[in-house]
């Protein structure tokens, strides 16, 4: 329908020279911003994990800087394609100015970047999001399920860095051994880490549950528990610290951030009553942005809504837009109709 | 040579007769299979047509009529002087008023205000203004009515020309060495970016997202807006010296104070510059709440910016198979998102040869006369064969019948009355009846577009910004003041756009050049 060829034609009296660029003390900062360092990241590394998972190492001066454990990312591979939240895995981990993020594949939308090597380039947009409270916590639990245990492992990085005489212990929970992720990593950070899979090929049979209720059985004292996994085990879990052992816990939702913490999309909605930690109550029930005071939420977790983001409705299709107004804006032969 | 030439049978051929004014556009039927632009640009030979219709009429006070209700004040008769000389660059200059976004005010403006005359806000014309076409001889209901002047079209037809020549009417004065942070990529913030770079400041722009234009790219639809062009107008700027940061989110990332203060350093030790002052052009906020039990836990339920967005940023649209959508609300989002619903369900259809028989509705509590979304568009969308239904509004407190999934069957409409009266904001008053009348409807797609509310994430992240309690809006130093009272912190922020309360493309680029007029006078 467009009728004209947009064709690059140079600007006619461009500015030049101390007109372009200041020529104070600024002159470096301006010329290295203006190239947008953070439009299309650089993969400085990547690890393979497993055959379905990744850990991606990027350059991203603006999310070094200001990124903080339990804020999370949107990634993209390009205009076109579509948005793929991650959590940080950690920062600086190589080199100033980088950032890290754990990628599992869980459907097209990763399958997609995990094709991505060192050298490649995608969209990353971070952080979103507020990071996760850490004051006043001596001594806590992380429970990390499946992908999720990057999260873990780079919140207790940060309570670590925070308070260095904290009482840290990390529990991984996997299907099976290819899916135990990090172990190491955390082995390094943790005073004590315990292993669970459901095959029980590594570690212990069982799951991250009975860890849980190991350690607070055997009477230690723990100020918090974090998590980050799947929807089933962080409803256990939370069930299990706030029921049982009114413990405060700290979860890592999950939605889709379609928009990237504009207020825009009603997509992450969720529904809480967040902990006050200073008074130790419980607000009320309220319906709260995760992009704005999540991801993490210091509190309890309506799951309802978590289930209705994550799922796909019956009675409905699902279509790719992207894909849709691409394929209607730059029609090729065959998609021609 | 058996063909003679015709001789013509008037002197004078009839306007109407040469006047192709209309934009060509495709039918209903086949624009509707499509999330594609369906209005032509004018070619140079529609636009001199066009141009010379014009009569360069001048009302009492020097402007044109049509210019008189224009937000950015521009003289349209020496726009179409310039184009009958066929000096089109001086055309285009007359149009660019200090901010350049010709291509985004010919697209997005609403064309009543010039070529009616009408207010913004009030959907009333004033006396005297608009086009002299829509004058008291203008009578739509004659046989060949005089068409109003295509402005906007040629206006847009000037922007592309501009862009595609380089003209260049943004060259920035000598510079003096001040520093200016613009939070937000949107009109309001282009317009005040290119302004403050005209006067000589150094300007970056932050964007949270990963593509510019803030609303324009991702509230307004394929179908009504042209990505290249504002791609094209961003990249015009930068090659005016303008910076632009994309995936920073201010506040977040650096606060406010940080950068007028210059403590924001970079992981390789480069330090950002003090900003003299911040331009805060952040846009509205969350979509208003319907206050009704379901709103965010039914699938089904969803707001209609997300909606709208989802399209242009990589997301999964939600499309009911065979059933009903309905839009709460009769703004130019509410048409926008029912009609991209439309399409999508037709484009669907075409790709995967799956048919889809959809029923679109529009659901006001008012009467049409009050809606306020663009009258062209609402006329586009009534050839489209959507819907609509008035005096209607979500009945309370429960509306959404779902089934055993938690998915959406069913919405409880009531009825209201529409009062004579007229409230503060020149619509009509409603009632509900007593006992109220309600109503089932099946609705498988229930999308809410009442309106936005304040953007509050910039003003919890930074002190000293607050809510004025009579707007409701961000305090600001006074009405005509787009400085924000900031308190005993005395913070250079400057405030445009949405966040100053929702408005049109126009009122934003009219914010973001006037507030540079003001901060120039302090700063200098």
């Amino acid at each position: 329908m467009r009728n004209y060829e947009l064709l690059p034609v140079a600007l006619e009296n461009a500015p030049k020279g101390d007109q372009f660029a200041p020529a104070d003390e600024h002159a470096g900062v301006w010329s290295y911003l203006s190239k947008d360092p953070c439009a299309n990241v650089r993969i400085v590394g990547d690890e393979e994990l497993s055959d379905v998972a990744k850990l991606f190492h990027v350059e991203h001066p603006w999310g070094a800087l200001y990124g903080k454990a339990g804020q999370c990312m949107n990634l993209r591979l390009n205009k076109e394609s579509k948005v793929v939240p991650a959590t940080f895995a950690g920062i600086g981990k190589k080199g100033p100015g980088t950032i890290s993020f754990l990628l599992q594949n869980a459907g097209p939308r990763s399958a997609e970047l995990l094709k991505l090597r060192q050298g490649d380039s995608l969209e990353v947009n971070a952080p979103i999001g507020q990071p996760t409270e850490l004051d006043g916590v001596n001594s806590a639990v992380l429970l990390g399920g499946g992908y999720g245990c990057a999260t873990s492992v780079c919140q207790a990085e940060a309570l670590r860095a925070l308070n260095p005489d904290a009482h840290i212990t990390i529990i991984i929970g996997a299907r099976t051994y290819e899916f135990v992720y990090l172990e190491n990593d955390a082995r390094k950070i943790a005073d004590e880490v315990m292993i669970y899979t459901d095959e029980g090929d590594y570690g212990t049979k069982g799951r991250v549950t009975d860890g849980l209720t190991k350690i607070l059985d055997a009477g230690t004292k723990v100020d918090r528990i974090f998590q980050t996994g799947p929807v089933a085990m962080m409803r256990a879990v939370q069930d299990l610290a706030i029921n049982k052992y009114n413990i405060p816990v700290d979860t890592s939702v999950n939605p889709p951030f379609e928009c990237g913490g504009g207020y825009i999309c009603d997509s992450c909605v969720i529904r809480a009553r967040f902990y006050d930690p200073e008074e130790k109550t419980y607000g009320d029930w309220r319906t709260a942005f995760a992009c704005q005071e999540g991801p993490s939420i210091l509190g309890e977790v309506d799951f309802s809504y978590e289930v209705k983001l994550v799922t796909e409705p019956d009675g409905f299709r699902q279509v790719d837009a992207a894909n849709l107004e691409h394929r209607q804006l730059y029609p090729t032969k065959e998609t021609q109709v | 040579m058996s063909d003679t030439i015709k001789p013509f049978k008037k002197k004078f051929p009839e306007i109407s007769e040469i006047n192709p004014a209309k934009r060509k556009r495709t039918s209903p039927a086949s624009r509707i299979n499509t999330l594609a632009r369906f209005r032509e640009d004018f070619s140079t030979v529609q636009s001199t047509i066009e141009s010379q219709r014009c009569f360069h009429c001048r009302a009492n006070k020097g402007l044109p009529p049509c210019a008189t209700e224009c937000p950015l004040e521009r003289d349209i008769a020496v726009m179409f002087q310039n184009y009958q000389r066929g000096d089109f660059r001086k055309a285009a200059e007359a149009m660019d008023a200090g901010v350049g976004l010709l291509s985004l005010t010919g697209d997005y403006c609403p064309e009543d205000l010039c070529k009616k005359g009408k207010h913004v806000g009030s959907g009333e014309s004033k006396k005297g203004a608009g086009c002299i076409y829509s004058g008291p001889n203008y009578d739509a209901d004659s046989k060949n009515p005089i068409e109003i002047v295509a402005i906007s079209e040629v206006e847009k037809h000037l922007g592309m020309m501009a862009l595609q020549h380089g003209w260049n009417f943004g060259t920035p004065s000598p510079r003096n060495g001040k520093y200016i942070a613009v939070i937000g990529s949107g009109a309001a913030g282009l317009a005040a970016a290119e302004s403050f770079n005209r006067k000589g400041y150094w300007v970056m722009v932050f964007e949270r997202d990963r593509v510019f234009g803030g609303v324009i790219i991702y509230g307004i639809p394929p179908f009504r807006r042209d990505t290249p062009a504002v791609a094209m107008t961003v990249e015009r700027m930068e090659e005016n010296g303008i910076i632009f940061q994309s995936g920073v989110t201010v506040g977040k990332g650096p606060t406010i104070p940080d950068l007028i203060e210059g403590n924001v350093a970079l992981p390789n030790g480069m330090k950002l510059p003090p900003f003299s002052a911040v331009v805060v052009a952040v846009g509205a906020g969350p979509t208003r709440s319907l206050g009704v039990e379901g709103e965010y836990n039914t699938i089904g339920v969803q707001s209609a910016n997300r909606y709208l967005m989802n399209i242009c940023n990589g997301g999964d649209v939600m499309l009911p198979a065979e059933f009903i959508v309905c839009v709460i609300g009769a703004g130019d989002t509410a048409i926008d998102a029912i009609r991209t619903a439309l399409r999508l369900s037709k484009i669907y259809a075409t790709l995967y040869g799956d048919a889809i028989n959809m029923r679109t509705v529009v659901v006001y509590y008012r009467d049409e006369e009050d809606m306020m979304a663009d009258a062209n568009e609402i006329a586009d969308a009534k050839e489209e064969s959507i819907e609509f239904l008035f005096r209607h509004r979500l009945a309370e407190p429960a509306p959404f019948i779902v089934n055993e999934k938690n998915v959406l069957q069913e919405i409880v409409l009531e009825e209201m009355q529409v009062l004579d009266e007229k409230g503060w904001n020149g619509k009509h008053k409603i009632a509900p009846y007593e006992p109220a009348k309600t109503m089932t409807k099946p609705c498988h797609l229930c999308l809410n577009a009442t309106g936005t509310t304040l953007n509050t994430s910039i003003i919890r992240d930074t002190p000293g910004l607050s809510v004025d309690e009579n707007t409701g809006y961000l305090k600001r130093m006074g009405p005509n003041s787009y400085k924000v009272d900031t308190g005993e912190h005395k913070l250079p922020i400057y405030a445009a756009g949405d966040i100053n309360g929702a408005g049109l493309v126009v009122t934003a680029i009219k914010e973001g050049r006037d507030l540079v007029e003001e901060a120039h006078q302090e700063l200098i």
